[in-house]
């Protein structure tokens, strides 16, 4: 999975390239994440503006991502698509993750 | 493999799609779910629902009856009636534990013990109107149904 990475204002904000954040893109995803953890970054935005579709092994990435960073760290979402936010709502991870309509407001919410 | 067009006027329409058991085929069976439902005028949260209630499905079935090992086959049939989306999830693998609907039980305050899987099954049940497994010999069949109210199809 092609993800794109920047820094602004020392928080990372990565962003998926493909549409799909699936099971077979999970794994890839997830070791990805990991890593930029494992380097030391502490606060994270996954902007999911281009991604259309998200299933539930991507969720459980997702929130593993989060579990990964522990206490001290945050991952928030920003730009997810009304669909996808649904899956959110179902599975009740919307009240685990703050989501923010745009980077720019994520990036705001963190240093605020 | 088209047994006959996909046709909302029709008293009941089908098609059979066929894949093999690797995950990275199973976004193939969601882009022609989420097609069927797009033209029978799904919004879009509802057809990516539909969708991923069947990407779940036949993702269960690669990774726990299939045990994730390639070169078995996963058949779906879609079936069209004038009420009604209905899925068949079929396959040969080892038969799974009774679909019982669940429950996600956590507290989202407490980060370590989010969840990371078994929402599969929840996201099934809450999507789909009926969710229906059994086995039939050496074959697993899981049944789905979406009830919905036609609209004027396109043009």
């Amino acid at each position: 999975m092609q993800i794109e990475d920047r820094i602004i204002e020392d928080i990372l904000v990565v962003t998926p390239l493909e549409k799909r954040l699936d099971a077979s893109a999970a794994v890839d995803f997830k070791g990805k994440m990991v890593d930029w953890i494992n380097h030391g970054h502490r606060r994270i935005v996954l902007d999911l503006s281009l991604v259309d579709f998200v299933d539930s092994s991507g969720l459980g990435a997702i929130a593993s991502c989060l579990k990964t960073l522990g206490a001290g760290g945050d991952l928030v979402i920003s730009g997810i698509r009304d669909a996808v936010l649904s899956l959110f709502q179902l599975t009740r991870m919307n009240r685990v993750f703050q989501i923010f309509p745009s980077p720019e407001a994520a990036i705001k919410g963190l240093t605020g | 493999m088209t047994n006959r067009p996909l046709d909302p006027q029709a008293a009941v329409s089908s098609i059979k799609l066929l894949i093999g058991s690797r995950l990275a085929n199973v976004r193939l069976l969601g882009l022609a779910v989420h097609a069927f439902c797009t033209y029978l005028n799904f919004g879009e949260t509802e057809a990516y629902q539909v969708q991923l209630a069947l990407v779940e499905a036949v993702t269960n079935v690669i990774r726990y009856a299939y045990d994730g090992q390639p070169g078995q086959e996963v058949e779906v049939t879609v079936t069209l009636q004038p009420q009604c989306l209905s899925f068949q999830v079929k396959d040969t693998g080892r038969s799974l534990p009774a679909l019982k609907p669940k429950t996600l039980e956590f507290d989202p305050r407490d980060v370590d013990h989010l969840p990371e899987g078994g929402m599969g099954l929840v996201i099934m049940h809450h999507v789909m109107d009926r969710v229906e497994y059994h086995r039939d010999g050496e074959t697993n069949l899981l049944k789905m149904d979406k009830y919905f109210t036609p609209r004027q199809p396109p043009p």
